[in-house]
């Protein structure tokens, strides 16, 4: 009953900060410089002012501000997140098309981030000295410093040129035969760079904070009562030390999650993967705003539901949590 | 006379020291240390912090590395096991902290954490487990309903039960209480005491009582050992030891012990200064810097643990 309360609590914080991402995200976009009638006029190769007021008049744009974004909100409101301009398609079914790409790789490099990440950082920590920790910690070093877009570009020389294993971009083989478990194979075969390239960043992140927070738990009293209590190592590792060094790791996992999300932008472009980081940048050279907004609105649900999940989760491993609003 | 449960011989534990220039040292917390406990006794290491007597206890339970001797149980040399022999060993030896609120991991149920020993060593049949989770639950003074919460769900000494019924939980033959009763309030500690004696004498158990506090260790003692600096400097029952201690820092031990009566005022032994540099302890005897009746004979050679009595051995040139 309590969970319930604190999880509708929760969605009603979230829902005031959607529209608080609303109204930011408009008038933000409405300050930039340059609109859909810049566009279209450039691709009909020049126009005059009049022909420029009519297109505006046309998708509302020559309407005072407030009115805008009071019609935009209400829009939004009914889920109706605009029509695309340069797509002429509704936003939302532009979205949700690419949508699953998106929350593919993301979900994906996250997992593998953290499951690889906290692998790395518990062997680091039971071996303090040894020399692979230092193996580890210069991989995550590097990992951190890179660039996602310069990685991916490496990756793609090495492993897509020089030694031809992957595919060079896109998400499925146009000539892959029409079955579930053959797309899949082919989807997964598309998707090993990109979430090599997008995991490195938050591996090398969860990799380092969790084998600081395993290296302050492994030495902390309750370790050397299990210890004498005559638990193998195994025991003393997983069930005491890593239960307890794992909060900080998800609770970074999930606030980690919005920039999950940006970096996919740059890693789709490198990879050509048909995500919504793909229709961002498309949708922004072409001053397309129904679709940036209801991007922006869309990864703003997404980092909200993440957090959400991640409170969730923290629940389930810390029973302190627990009983606490 | 008893038998002999636990033989501690010549027991050193060291622990490296890094100086300047990558060069290393050992510090000796616990200097060639013996002593043996019987069986159904109980044992107090008293000294000052630094002493080395907590050491002594982690080296007898292996909970330290470094450590070098003999820890005979049973026939069997502690210190010689390695691997699974040394961790299914633990269940004759096993410890309860000091902390109470540190040395319980947080996660855990109370239930659960009593319980572990016996799932991991197997020292009960699984469907006889939860009845016995139950009945150390009843011995240690917590109540059934209590199996269920967690750690920061009790008081202290709530706590410290639940980890003397998990010490209790592999039915160990010798328990080690490492200042097992100095985190908590008075009046609490009395309650704890007086658990650990009821305990021993319905289950026949052993104690090694390591305590800085005098008052406690003359209520829980057959037998103390004084350390000072990694050496024991005397040994002795409890009645010889707070009626006629023979070592210089015995002495000033016990006058230090605040008294309510005013009529057994005793003068106050005071020693001046502090302990000399354990990475470089002197050549004599550990206390002659402090000691009032110290002679040129003291800082030539360590004294040995002579006997001077019926099971009363002083290791001071002094005191024969």
């Amino acid at each position: 009953m309590a969970l319930l309360m604190t999880i509708l609590q929760r969605l009603a914080y979230a829902a005031l900060l959607l529209i608080a991402v609303l109204v930011l995200n408009f008038s933000m976009m409405n300050l930039a410089p340059g609109d859909v009638a810049d566009t279209i006029a450039a691709s009909m190769g020049g126009a005059d002012a009049e022909v420029m007021a009519q297109i505006r008049a046309e998708y509302g744009l020559d309407q005072p501000f407030l009115v805008q974004l009071a019609n935009y909100i209400g829009r939004v409101l009914t889920f109706d997140l605009g029509y695309s301009y340069f797509y002429n398609q509704p936003v939302t079914k532009l979205i949700f098309e690419r949508l699953p790409a998106t929350l593919l790789l993301v979900i994906t490099a996250q997992l593998l981030a953290l499951i690889v990440g906290v692998l790395l950082g518990v062997f680091s920590a039971r071996h303090p000295n040894g020399i692979a920790n230092y193996f580890v910690t210069l991989l995550a070093l590097f990992g951190y410093a890179a660039p996602v877009f310069w990685t991916g570009i490496l990756l793609l020389i090495a492993f897509s040129l020089k030694i031809p294993l992957f595919p060079v971009g896109g998400m499925i083989d146009v000539t892959v035969e029409d079955n579930f478990f053959a797309k899949a194979v082919d989807i997964a075969h598309h998707m090993v760079l990109p979430v090599i390239t997008l995991g490195s960043i938050f591996l090398a992140l969860y990799s380092r904070l969790c084998r600081a927070s395993m290296l302050e738990v492994l030495g902390s009293d309750y370790i050397r009562t299990a210890k004498a209590k005559g638990l193998t190592q195994r025991e003393i590792t997983l069930k005491h030390a890593l239960k307890n060094a794992l909060p900080p790791v998800v609770t970074l996992a999930g606030l980690q999650f919005s920039a999950v999300i940006s970096g996919a932008v740059l890693v789709e472009t490198v990879f050509s993967w048909p995500g919504l980081g793909q229709l961002a940048l498309t949708s922004i050279l072409a001053r397309d705003t129904p679709t940036i907004l209801g991007i922006l609105f869309f990864s703003a649900l997404v980092v909200v539901v993440g957090n959400l999940l991640t409170d969730m989760v923290l629940r389930a491993i810390d029973p302190r949590v627990r009983g606490r609003a | 006379m008893t038998a002999t449960l636990l033989n501690v011989e010549n027991l050193s534990v060291r622990f490296p020291v890094k100086r300047r220039w990558g060069q290393s040292t050992w510090l000796y917390a616990v200097d060639d240390v013996s002593f043996e406990v019987k069986r159904g006794e109980t044992l107090s290491i008293v000294g000052e912090s630094g002493s080395g007597k907590t050491t002594a206890a982690l080296g007898v339970a292996r909970l330290v590395p470094n450590s070098a001797g003999h820890v005979v149980l049973g026939g069997e040399d502690f210190l010689k096991l390695e691997g699974e022999d040394l961790r299914r060993a633990r269940a004759k030896i096993q410890m309860i902290f000091q902390d109470p609120y540190s040395s319980l991991n947080p996660r855990l149920r109370a239930e659960a954490i009593v319980r572990e020993p016996m799932d991991s060593i197997g020292t009960a049949p699984v469907e006889d487990r939860p009845a016995r989770v139950a009945e150390l639950f009843e011995q240690v003074g917590l109540r059934p309903e209590q199996m269920k919460l967690f750690p920061h769900q009790f008081s202290g000494g709530q706590r410290q039960r639940i980890g003397i019924a998990r010490a209790l939980s592999t039915n160990p033959e010798l328990i080690i209480c490492d200042e097992a009763v100095s985190a908590l309030d008075v009046a609490v500690q009395a309650q704890i005491l007086n658990l650990l004696r009821r305990l021993q004498r319905d289950l026949g158990l052993t104690y090694l009582f390591i305590s800085h506090d005098l008052g406690v260790v003359q209520h829980m003692s057959d037998h103390i050992a004084v350390m000072y600096m990694g050496k024991i400097v005397e040994y002795a029952d409890r009645l010889s030891l707070f009626n006629d201690p023979k070592h210089p820092y015995t002495k000033a031990l016990l006058s230090a012990v605040p008294s309510v009566d005013r009529a057994r005022k005793v003068e106050r032994m005071l020693i001046p200064g502090d302990p000399p540099d354990p990475l470089n302890p002197p050549k004599g005897c550990r206390f002659a810097s402090r000691c009032p009746l110290v002679e040129d004979a003291c800082r030539a050679a360590q004294p040995p643990l002579d006997p001077v009595g019926n099971d009363h051995r002083v290791a001071c040139i002094k005191a024969s």
